[in-house]
């Protein structure tokens, strides 16, 4: 099941609620956790049987480990972290690297699952392992399929006491619709140009941008809409969780961007792989091999191909630049210069996402630059352009904190009920409808039989 | 988040395992074969197609009443273009009053089985909706009829005793 | 008050209006879902939808089967989707949507000026293409004493660029066509479609939301390509309108429907000559071309025909020996009306249906004129006409093989009787196969 489907919306997600809410207080995680399965289960029930059997696996290491913990300090742990890492990051190359399809999700919980053994090799929680805790922090439906990739640490803080309040039903239900527009009414319209620019011949340099552009801001509002639907879900039963996404498009360098895109995993590697390493606080050249371990990382986590390893070597690269040879000269120069050359690398970097083949990309790339290209502009190009750029414009505004605080300002600042109010309103309840006839209309199918 | 705790002295040399060690490794290995079995249905043979339908029409010979089909019977029969794929072996009943059928087909690649399946229980289907209710023989036959999906080849067979042809099949697959 | 007491007090205003604003929009969408969720309720399940021309799904029953494949949720999500209450209007909406957003392109199809839209022109499979050229070639060699033309038709996009959207790539298919004119056999005559239907104006000539040409538009064709089938004096014909709401293939196809189509049909002004069809695969048989029931369903350019048939067989009372033979796509479905007073027996084959071999056409309805009809954008990707005509054109070469090996046994008896000595006459098994020629001719018409 998917947060953007209509059976979430309109059977799933109210029955939960309601249940929910009625229901006695020892009941609640363990509805939670059956709705979880039942959430999982119906996108593929095979991969049912694999999340499960992992479950039992990690819960039992991380018990083992804690075990180890109490009895013999840390270091009688280590060889046990060490083979359930492996054998979990095993389990995910084998179905990353061969035939077999990625069961729904494995990415992230398989570093879920990791994140409970760290925590409790390092005694950031105690050594105690509860089954039910457990079981809803792997599957909790709200996170299980995208993230974020939430620490045991904090999920364990919160799984006893999160209790559903209005504000936070409320606050939660506000976020999962703006995550639900941002991805619905943006990043799938813009999907949909953006895979019409690319079926044309004589690509020009206008089109290799236009297309890149396009596929910058319709990940950037797919993935950070359903980060947003997500952290509003797991807000509306009282779970608190970091946001994920802090418009990682007004960054002023490429540090800053890692701190802003995918700020979970950033901080998964920053806490379980870098600074376990020794971050920065080492030799210069121990430095770099742990900045390496990082990159690679991060590239190889987003795909299986090369593409993606060379997309994590390249902002490995970026990171090493900023830190050690331009520091402090790139900030001198204006804001707006800034924002604007991290964002090329950026955008530059998504190239090797939707591309297939490092040919492919690098020759993409060439076309940006004008190498390779057929010609600069055409009216094909024109074309394009018109057809996403009301889109680019609209997303665009959405890609930094302006119009969010000038919507505030108008709507709320005042104190009382403006016309804004009301406008703002309606406008929620219209995009939704909106959201509604975009999802029925990519249901829409018909067949081009024999009339041809 | 919390101070990473010192670790207290432990014992050198100390290793040791506790119950939730053991009870963890019975569920890697229940993992480790879950993978292997589907390791093991998806593998792919690489046998040459024309020696697998050399050594399945071998087993048919006898069979008076197929005839071969050609690639238009084979679109008209399974809705499946041979364009598509490696190689395609199809064996038809010739008249109305026969249902004996063997239909060998290598996948050019495992994303067609899917769609390969689908077509030949259609075919079973339509074949059974013909002669239910009128030839009782006839549909018993359908009924034993066998499909075979090995990776990347895949058998439909027809026949009063399909399994010494499913057998000479996947023999041939080695 | 002072100052940062008034910015706290205003502060705590702000809140709470914004705490306001998130329950009262919680609570509007919450009554909007849980309308929507009560309506799909209490509706009943459509079973076919009209505007997507395909049976919507049933609510699928609980099977163990199911459940354990995940084939149960797939189904039931098909069927919650299919059967939403005001599903044809929420995908409307969507298309307004579309529009404000000025995004004027669909599932390949151009929304363009005047409500006209425009299916993408494909560009030519090259390999399938050549493969087409070579077989129509070789088909032709051995068939030449068959008069043989060659029609293809512009995909609307061509003739009609000026009502595309501003700036819209389309291929150039003219080119294309043109191309595909040079490498065919000059033997067989080329009619230029292109330029007729572009000196023809612009008005109906193509359907606004099908992908078909009007039947004025192959009117037009029909007179100025006269000529070139043989028909010196062509008659006049009557023209009437069959209806007015036609939605066809293009408006199913994006999604977007806006315009409607009217159609038109003509009949020839003359009785002279009359006829009746024969569908061999239903056995059906008819007094027009023209099916009448077809315009109360929703793709109404099935009047003619009621689609596209493996084989059509008309006999007409004209009494000239002319039997046509037209292999094509459904474009000529329309053209076939103005055929009619000119010909003995007209007979239609669609490769992509028909299985068995036309080289038993050819025999069985002594064709001696062929007609090829296509649209450019089928004819550019299709394989089956290619394939149909290969195994047309090895049956052809085997009958006249045989024939030759006959011819020799009987001169080689001649010569036997009239020669003296005994000449040894080696027995081959068959040189002529008539029970598998092709594979499966005999028989079975489908």
């Amino acid at each position: 099941m998917a947060f953007n489907s209509l059976v979430f919306i309109f059977i799933f997600l109210p029955i939960v609620l309601l249940i929910y809410r009625f229901i006695p207080q020892i009941a609640k995680n363990i509805f939670l956790i059956i709705a979880s399965l039942l959430f999982y289960a119906w996108g593929s029930p095979e991969a049912l049987l694999l999340i499960l059997l992992s479950v039992g696996f990690n819960f039992f290491a991380a018990t083992g480990i804690g075990q180890h913990v109490r009895r013999h300090g840390q270091r009688s742990a280590k060889i046990h972290l060490a083979v359930a890492v492996i054998f979990n990051v095993g389990l995910l190359a084998v179905y990353k690297y061969t035939v077999l399809g990625m069961p729904i999700g494995i990415s992230f919980y398989t570093f879920s699952v990791m994140s409970c053994l760290f925590d409790v090799y390092y005694g950031k929680t105690g050594p105690d392992m509860n089954f039910m805790d457990f079981i809803l922090y792997v599957m909790f439906f709200p996170k299980i399929i995208s993230g974020p990739i939430v620490q045991w640490a904090d999920f364990k803080e919160q799984v006893r006491d999160h209790a559903m309040s209005r504000e936070g039903l409320y606050e939660g239900f506000n976020l999962f619709m703006i995550g639900f527009f941002k991805k619905v009414l943006l990043a799938d319209k813009l999907g949909e140009t953006f895979s019409s620019v690319f079926a044309l011949p004589d690509q020009t340099v206008g089109m290799a941008w236009i297309g890149v552009i396009g596929y910058g801001l319709q990940l950037y509002m797919d993935f950070s809409g359903y980060s947003d639907m997500a952290i509003g879900l797991a807000k509306m039963f009282g779970f608190d969780f970091k946001k994920n996404f802090d418009y990682p498009y007004t960054s002023k360098n490429i540090s800053e961007f890692w701190r802003r895109w995918h700020i979970s995993l950033g901080a998964w590697f920053r806490d379980y792989v870098y600074i376990p390493l020794g971050g920065s606080r080492v030799s210069r050249p121990k430095h770099i091999r742990n900045l390496m371990a990082v990159w690679v990382l991060t590239g190889i986590w987003h795909g299986s191909t090369l593409n993606f390893l060379i997309w994590g070597l390249y902002h490995g690269a970026l990171v090493m630049l900023d830190k050690f040879v331009i520091g402090s000269g790139f900030s001198r120069m204006p804001d707006r210069l800034q924002k604007f050359l991290t964002n090329v690398a950026v955008f530059i970097g998504w190239v090797f996402f939707f591309t297939t083949g490092i040919g492919n990309a690098f020759r993409y790339i060439g076309r940006l630059f004008g190498i390779g290209a057929a010609g600069f502009w055409s009216s094909a190009t024109t074309f394009c352009l018109t057809e996403n750029l009301i889109l680019f414009v609209v997303t665009i505004l959405c890609c930094g904190p302006w119009l969010f605080n000038t919507y505030e300002k108008l709507v709320f600042a005042n104190g009382r009920k403006r016309p804004a109010y009301y406008i703002s309103i309606v406008l929620y309840a219209v995009l939704f409808v909106f959201g509604i006839a975009n999802i029925l209309g990519s249901t829409w199918s018909s067949f081009m039989y024999a009339a041809f | 988040m919390a101070k990473i705790k010192h670790s207290r002295k432990s014992t050198p040399g100390s290793f040791s395992i506790n119950y939730a060690d053991i009870i963890k490794w019975i569920f890697a290995v229940v993992i480790i074969a879950m993978i292997a079995g589907k390791f093991f249905n998806n593998r792919q043979s690489k046998a040459d197609f024309d020696d697998v339908k050399k050594a399945v029409e071998k087993t048919v010979k006898d069979d008076k009443t197929m005839l071969d089909a050609d690639k238009n019977m084979i679109k008209r029969l399974y809705g499946l273009n041979p364009a598509d794929y490696e190689g395609v072996m199809l064996k038809y009943p010739s008249t109305n009053m026969n249902v004996d059928e063997v239909f060998v087909v290598k996948l050019k690649n495992l994303s067609q089985q899917e769609a390969t399946v689908d077509a030949i229980n259609k075919r079973l289907d339509t074949q059974k909706k013909n002669f239910d209710g009128y030839g009782t023989n006839q549909y018993s036959i359908l009924e034993k009829s066998q499909i075979d999906v090995r990776g990347n080849y895949i058998m439909f067979v027809v026949a009063e005793k399909p399994d010494p042809i499913v057998k000479v099949f996947e023999e041939s697959l080695k | 008050m002072d100052q940062s007491g008034k910015q706290a007090k205003r502060e705590a205003m702000s809140a709470r209006i914004k705490r306001l604003h998130q329950s009262t929009v919680f609570k509007v969408i919450a009554a909007i879902v849980v309308l929507l969720f009560v309506l799909n309720l209490v509706t009943k399940s459509k079973d076919y939808s009209e505007t997507e021309n395909r049976s919507l799904a049933k609510r699928p029953g609980i099977m163990a089967g199911g459940l354990a494949d995940g084939s149960y949720f797939k189904d039931f999500d098909t069927y919650y989707s299919d059967q939403f209450v005001l599903r044809d209007q929420f995908v409307k909406l969507k298309f307004i949507g579309n529009s404000l957003l000025h995004i004027k392109e669909s599932s390949g199809v151009y929304i363009g000026k005047k409500k006209y839209q425009f299916e993408i022109p494909v560009t030519p499979d090259q390999k399938a293409l050549d493969r087409t050229v070579k077989k129509i070639n070789e088909f032709y060699d051995v068939h030449q004493e068959m008069k043989t033309t060659m029609m293809v038709v512009p995909s609307s996009a061509v003739i009609l660029k000026d009502y595309l959207p501003s700036n819209a790539a389309v291929t150039d298919q003219a080119k294309d066509i043109e191309e595909f004119y040079d490498r065919i056999d000059s033997g067989i005559s080329t009619v230029d479609v292109t330029s007729i239907l572009e000196d023809a104006g612009k008005d109906n000539l193509y359907y606004k939301t099908d992908h078909h040409w009007t039947s004025q538009g192959a009117y037009k064709v029909f007179q100025k390509s006269a000529a070139y089938l043989g028909i010196d004096a062509p008659v006049g014909y009557k023209k009437y309108l069959v209806s007015t709401s036609f939605k066809g293939t293009l408006s199913s196809k994006s999604g977007d429907f806006v315009g409607k189509d009217k159609v038109e049909i003509y009949v020839p002004k003359s009785d002279k000559v009359s006829y009746y069809v024969t569908y061999p695969a239903s056995q059906e048989k008819r007094a027009s071309i023209f099916k009448p029931e077809q315009l109360k369903t929703k793709d109404k350019y099935t009047v003619f025909f009621g689609g596209n048939h493996p084989l059509v067989e008309i006999n007409t009372t004209a009494d000239n020996r002319r039997n046509l033979l037209i292999v094509k796509d459904s474009y000529a479905n329309s053209f076939v009306q103005f055929l009619l007073p000119y010909y003995e027996k007209i007979i239609i084959v669609d490769p992509r249906y028909y299985y068995d071999n036309v080289n038993m056409v050819l025999s069985n309805y002594d064709i001696n004129e062929i007609l090829y009809l296509y649209s450019a954008d089928t004819l550019f990707t299709d394989t089956s006409l290619a394939d149909s005509l290969d195994a047309a054109t090895q049956a052809q070469k085997e009958l006249e093989n045989a024939e030759s090996y006959a011819e020799k046994v009987k001169r080689e008896q001649e010569e036997a009787d009239s020669g003296g000595e005994e000449e040894e006459t080696t027995e081959e098994s068959g040189g002529e196969e008539t029970d598998d020629s092709g594979g499966d001719s005999g028989g079975e018409n489908n």
